[in-house]
């Protein structure tokens, strides 16, 4: 560990000022700046006016009717609770599974597992669209699996794996959630540091213990940081559930899809809906991160 | 404490042999280092009496007990890793105790053997710091006070100090000595570092390519090497390619030295006449040479100024030697002067050309 010491020399406030201008508008730092007008433009400048025009009824009266609303009528509470229910469930899903997929993936020699890893990475690229067809043609009522099982066996067309309730959205998810959570524990499988296995069985832990007083603790802090990625991709998640199952499914990004562009149009509904949505993601990441950071630092 | 010893271990990784037929004996309350380059099977003897390695042919025991089919949790032999390896979710306090919580031992004995230990490593009041709090010389005297604090029967480091600053290293080191000695623990200590060997041990290993080239004290090690490599592995040495005539009678490029070690050596046998470069003495010109040493001339090719010694680069009938003077002595030659290099017959040590293999 080296130490870097900085020696602050304190100047006239007005010295400083004027230096630290001129250190910001250092040629280099004038590359941000596109980025910059980006972000505002597309990220900062919606949120924004999407937050003040949730606050207004679509005659422009200042109201809290929308969120009213948002905590009261019983499809949108439906919404806020499926959506909870259904991110909770793809996430763990995902980051259970994934956290197997990685386990395995880190112990191949190293060309096996950057094939694997590198195919891992195909599913990121495909539209959800895309996805959303291929299991239908796989798993549909009439798919192709469906068909090889129900003739297999001899089985009535009443009899099918059904992929257009809850777990069939979650399987179809978890072939994005997957790799997802597989890529991001593969790094942290790899910065486990074997020298603390073998120090905690010298100095007497069994298998089991090592896993229950080293392994998990250790790697912890990297699966709830994977945990956050994969709740926040699940809370959002909308294309594929919307080719599948259109609007027969009651998930708040769908709520705000219908508001939005569709017969029910209200925009500072739609709003309203989407800053609870952005909320529970925010309080869900914040959780999740005070979780690991308390873990990074803290004994079992 | 315990004896250790390990027989015939040779250890293979796929088609590699990292350890080849390695013998030792290591006496109880003993410190003997293994001493070789990296790749040179070092840490794969230490890692197979952990228990981390399965050995192919070989048995390790200790105390009269063959370990090889015991786990390395059931061993009692403590470890000290180059990379600490401390569980960075723990506290200094936990990752001491960790071995007696693990055994299910009481809060107030863990409690004791924690301030005991961290009394013992000179890091007293650091119980509720997490490793990452600390610097890497206190990472390592936690290490050690952690492999310390069940009591092991051996303890076994593997380039402990190797990841440190020299200043804190050569600290640690002493510390090492230190703490080993009044435990009196049996030890095996793996080092690339010469010096740390030396500096160290009671009995030095030097190792090469999976083989032992010879076991010795430091002072042995030093001064009879017996392998060319030990030779050029442990300080600095110069080899003068040569021929035994008679008894103490050496012959290098048609000169001949006059010898007196090396008596295990048969006439005629192609060897290495090895030469400290402490050893070389350098005079201006031949009266300034005592009586009785051996002389070669030579020409000064260049001049290393070393803080308390001088190293002159000196070249002599196409072979190149070094001679370590005081800084004052080296201060009197300059680069091209035409020297005369001598040594006394004692100073010389023959070193056989093809390796013994026993």
């Amino acid at each position: 560990m080296s130490d870097i010491t900085v020696t602050v020399v304190r100047k006239p406030m007005e010295r400083r000022g004027v230096a630290w201008l001129a250190s910001f508008l250092r040629a280099e730092v004038l590359l941000l700046l596109p980025f910059l007008f980006f972000l505002g433009l597309f990220e900062v400048y919606p949120l924004i006016n999407m937050a003040i025009r949730s606050l207004f009824d679509t005659n422009g009266t200042f109201t809290f009717q929308n969120y009213i609303n948002v905590f009261t009528k019983p499809q949108f509470r439906l919404a806020i609770r499926n959506s909870i229910l259904f991110a909770s469930a793809a996430s763990l899903v995902g980051g259970i599974v994934g956290t197997f997929v990685a386990a395995l993936a880190v112990r191949l020699p190293s060309r096996w597992r950057n094939f694997l890893l590198s195919l891992y990475a195909l599913p990121m690229t495909l539209s959800g669209l895309v996805v959303a067809f291929a299991f239908i043609v796989l798993l549909g009522r009439n798919g192709v699996l469906n068909l090889i099982v129900r003739r297999a066996f001899d089985l009535p067309p009443t009899v099918y794996f059904n992929l257009y309730d809850w777990p069939g959205i979650v399987m179809v998810y978890a072939f994005f959630q997957i790799p997802l959570m597989t890529l991001s524990m593969a790094a942290v499988f790899e910065n486990l540091d074997p020298s603390l296995i073998e120090a905690a069985r010298n100095l007497g832990a069994r298998p089991w213990q090592v896993w229950r007083y080293v392994v998990i603790p250790v790697l912890l802090p990297g699966f709830l940081a994977g945990m956050s990625i994969q709740f926040a991709g699940m809370m959002g998640a909308f294309g594929t559930v919307l080719a599948l199952v259109g609007m027969a499914k009651n998930l708040l990004s769908l709520q705000i899809y219908s508001h939005a562009s569709e017969s029910t149009y209200n925009l500072p509904q739609a709003g309203a809906l989407a800053v609870v949505l952005i909320s529970i993601t925010g309080f869900a990441l914040a959780l999740l991160s005070w979780g690991a950071r308390r873990l990074a630092r803290r004994g079992t | 404490m315990a004896r250790v010893k390990v027989e015939g271990l040779t250890k293979r990784f796929g088609r590699v042999v990292a350890v080849q037929d390695f013998t030792l004996e290591v006496e109880e309350g003993e410190l003997v280092s293994l001493l070789g380059p990296s790749g040179c099977g070092k840490t794969t003897v230490l890692r197979c009496i952990a228990g981390f390695e399965r050995p192919d042919a070989g048995r390790i025991i200790v105390d009269g007990q063959v370990l090889n089919e015991v786990p390395p949790e059931r061993r009692n032999i403590g470890m000290v890793f180059q990379t600490y390896a401390l569980f960075p979710h723990m506290t200094v306090a936990d990752n001491i105790a960790f071995s007696l919580m693990i055994r299910g031992r009481p809060r107030e004995e863990r409690e004791r053997v924690v301030k005991e230990m961290l009394s013992l490593v000179h890091l007293e009041g650091m119980e509720d710091r997490y490793p990452h709090q600390l610097s890497g010389g206190q990472r390592q005297r936690v290490a050690l006070a952690r492999a310390l604090a069940m009591r092991p029967k051996v303890l076994l480091l593997d380039e402990p100090l190797s990841a440190l600053d020299a200043k804190i290293r050569e600290e640690l080191r002493g510390e090492i000595r230190r703490i080993q000695k009044t435990l009196g623990i049996t030890t095996l200590y793996v080092t690339h570092d010469q010096e740390e060997a030396l500096a160290l041990s009671d009995r030095v290993v030097v190792m090469n390519m999976g083989r032992i080239e010879q076991v010795g004290t430091p002072a042995e090690i030093y001064n009879a090497p017996r392998t060319p490599f030990v030779a050029m592995f442990v300080g600095t040495m110069n080899l003068l390619p040569g021929r035994l005539e008679s008894d103490g009678r050496f012959v290098w490029k048609g000169v001949a030295f006059q010898i007196h070690r090396g008596a295990e050596i048969h006439r005629g046998q192609e060897v290495y006449l090895a030469l400290r470069p402490e050893r070389l003495k350098v005079a201006a010109s031949p009266d300034q040479i005592p009586p009785g040493h051996n002389r070669i001339p030579g020409r000064v090719e260049w001049i290393t100024f070393l803080g308390p010694i001088g190293r002159l680069t000196l070249r002599s009938d196409g072979e190149t030697l070094l001679a370590d003077l005081s800084s004052d002595e080296a201060a009197r030659f300059s680069v091209g002067a035409t020297v005369w290099i001598h040594f006394h017959p004692e100073s010389a040590h023959l070193v056989p050309k093809e390796p013994e293999r026993s």
